[in-house]
């Protein structure tokens, strides 16, 4: 076996320990407190989607949740 | 010993690879010199010799000699023939293929084989002198063998049948012992002849000991054989298709067999032999033929096979470690940031807010989680904001609850969905609070219950490594082979499929 090849062997053992810690406490994949959607929502006093087409706005407080939005882009539940 | 009275140049340059076949070097040697006149042809003889020599790198000129070697004559072809046993009634001829009958003069051909069909699949050779147990053996014969068998499966318990073809090497020792090399597409193994305290004939028993001190072992292969093919010198008149039966069990490191060679055209059993075997390696072999070639390419290869299991040994520890990383994160290592209940029948619909809770661990990871306990056969909904240090909205957490029973053929029955969570990173620093709203559904009671706690370790990244570990480690055992630039393209390969199926928020 090649000196090379002993080390990109090496290197591979390292990166699958350090890759998977990295990521792990690093939290690759998940997103932030904030969600842009809920931010949005949030500051308009009625969003375009909510209103009737008389002008009254339907909004109430479930209306956030008919985007389904959810926080981070991985799987959703568990770790 | 020669078998003719003045022959001619060419016929001693015949007698001299004869020698060489036998692998009398130093023999061969001083024949050539003493009776080759021309010097064209004892400088050709010679160089014959060197390279033969090289070639079969056998051992000392003394070992060689121990093996006295009296040359015969082919009846069919004529070539120079070399018999080591003055015993051996059988030899073949490694020029035409005769099998020659040599226990009475006028010597006899009593078939004619194809040597060309049966080339040795391996370095072994007629005339080979190696070293095993302190004594030098030369290779005196083989016998090809093919072989249909019943061959025990100790997972599944039970025997199945096999096809087999092998080689038997037969060795002559210089105390007149036999040794044994078998050799099949699995390796090699090396047989001697034993005595036993306890024989038996193999008669397709399931359990076998042939010594008083064994206890019965599992016959873990038995069947017939039948000769394909064979050459060399024999004490003895082997014929193709000779039939024979056997059966084997290991104890210990060895394999013990009783083997029984059947009579021309009848089921009557002729000769019974037992065998003690142990497997050898190539290198092994190599070292006791002394083939520098070969032990410089087996420890080459047992280098590398060593590198590879200390890399796989590796892999297997970071694995390991990644599989205790898995269950800690799993189990373990968070800790509790706040926690509010409220009873969700009285929450106002402009919600109810509680807080503050102040985070400080930028990057650190949180899980939020959403929980209710509500009657049975009954369903609410529930939702959190998060708000900011401002009490605006920034985020926005709901769940569906529902917890169901009843009765069906089976019995009792429950089914329950009372809680969610979620993860996030925290990003910036500061105060927060939480505002809690409901729909009660058909709960009449029920609370509502916020966690938060953070240091979190995300388990999914552990799990995908320890798989890649402990596969790695694995192919590097199973194919011998240490392949990084696969494995590195398969973890950016797996790293981009998580990357790309993240979201942007």
């Amino acid at each position: 076996m090649s000196l090379f090849t002993k080390l990109l062997a090496l290197m591979t053992i390292s990166c699958l320990l350090i890759l998977p810690y990295a990521a792990s406490r690093g939290g690759w994949g998940i997103g932030s407190e904030k969600n842009p959607i809920i931010l949005k929502g949030a500051s308009e006093s009625c969003p375009e989607y909510q209103r009737s087409l008389n002008g009254t706005c339907r909004r109430r407080i479930r209306s956030y949740y008919y985007g389904r939005s959810y926080v981070g882009g991985g799987p959703r539940y568990g770790k | 010993m020669s078998d003719s009275g003045p022959v001619s140049e060419e016929k001693i340059a015949q007698e001299v690879r004869s020698m060489i076949a036998m692998g009398q070097f130093d023999r061969a040697r001083v024949h050539a010199k003493q009776l080759v006149a021309d010097p064209t042809l004892r400088q050709s003889v010679l160089e014959e010799i060197e390279a033969a020599q090289n070639r079969m790198n056998v051992g000392s000129s003394s070992a060689s000699e121990s093996f006295s070697v009296e040359t015969l004559q082919c009846p069919s072809c004529r070539g120079s023939l070399s018999r080591a046993i003055s015993e051996s009634e059988t030899l073949t001829c490694p020029a035409c293929g005769a099998v020659i009958d040599i226990s009475k003069h006028p010597f006899s051909v009593l078939d004619q084989q194809k040597p060309t069909a049966y080339a040795p699949a391996s370095f072994i050779s007629l005339g080979m002198l190696g070293t095993f147990e302190n004594e030098t053996y030369q290779v005196i014969g083989r016998i090809c063998y093919s072989s249909s068998m019943q061959e025990w499966d100790t997972e599944d318990n039970q025997y199945y049948p096999e096809t087999w073809v092998y080689d038997t090497w037969i060795l002559l020792g210089e105390s007149k012992r036999y040794l044994y090399i078998s050799e099949d597409r699995e390796g090699y193994s090396l047989a001697k002849p034993f005595t036993p305290t306890s024989p038996a004939l193999p008669e397709g028993q399931s359990q076998l000991a042939l010594m008083t001190d064994h206890v019965p072992q599992r016959v873990i292969e038995y069947g017939t054989t039948s000769v394909t093919y064979f050459e060399g010198e024999f004490t003895w008149l082997p014929r193709v298709g000779e039939k024979g039966k056997f059966a084997e069990y290991r104890y210990g490191a060895y394999t013990y067999s009783t083997e029984a060679r059947l009579k021309k055209g009848a089921k009557e059993i002729a000769e019974v032999e037992f065998y003690e075997s142990r497997s050898i390696s190539k290198l092994e072999l190599a070292r006791a033929f002394d083939i520098k070639e070969i032990i410089l390419e087996e420890a080459a290869l047992a280098r590398k096979e060593g590198e590879l299991r200390r890399l796989s040994y590796l892999s297997y520890a970071v694995g390991g470690i990644l599989t205790l990383l898995f269950f800690g994160s799993c189990s373990v290592g968070s800790t509790a940031v706040a926690s509010y209940e409220v009873d969700f029948t009285r929450l106002p619909e402009s919600g109810l807010t509680k807080g503050p809770i102040e985070l400080s661990e930028e990057g650190s990871i949180y899980q939020l989680t959403l929980s209710t306990s509500i009657p049975d056969n009954s369903y609410s909904w529930g939702a959190i904001e998060l708000l900011d240090e401002k009490k605006a909205p920034i985020n926005a957490f709901e769940g569906d609850f529902w917890r169901e029973s009843g009765y069906d053929s089976d019995g009792r029955w429950s089914e329950s969905s009372v809680s969610t969570s979620h993860l996030f990173k925290l990003e910036t620093p500061g105060t927060y609070y939480v505002r809690f709203f409901s729909e009660k559904g058909t709960a009449s009671r029920g609370k509502l219950r916020f966690a938060l706690s953070e240091g979190i370790s995300l388990s999914r990244y552990y799990f995908i490594g320890l798989l890649g570990a402990f596969g790695f480690g694995f192919s590097m055992r199973k194919y011998k082979s240490a392949n990084p630039f696969y494995m590195l393209i398969g973890i950016f390969a797996i790293a981009g499929i998580i990357i790309s199926s993240m979201g942007d928020d």
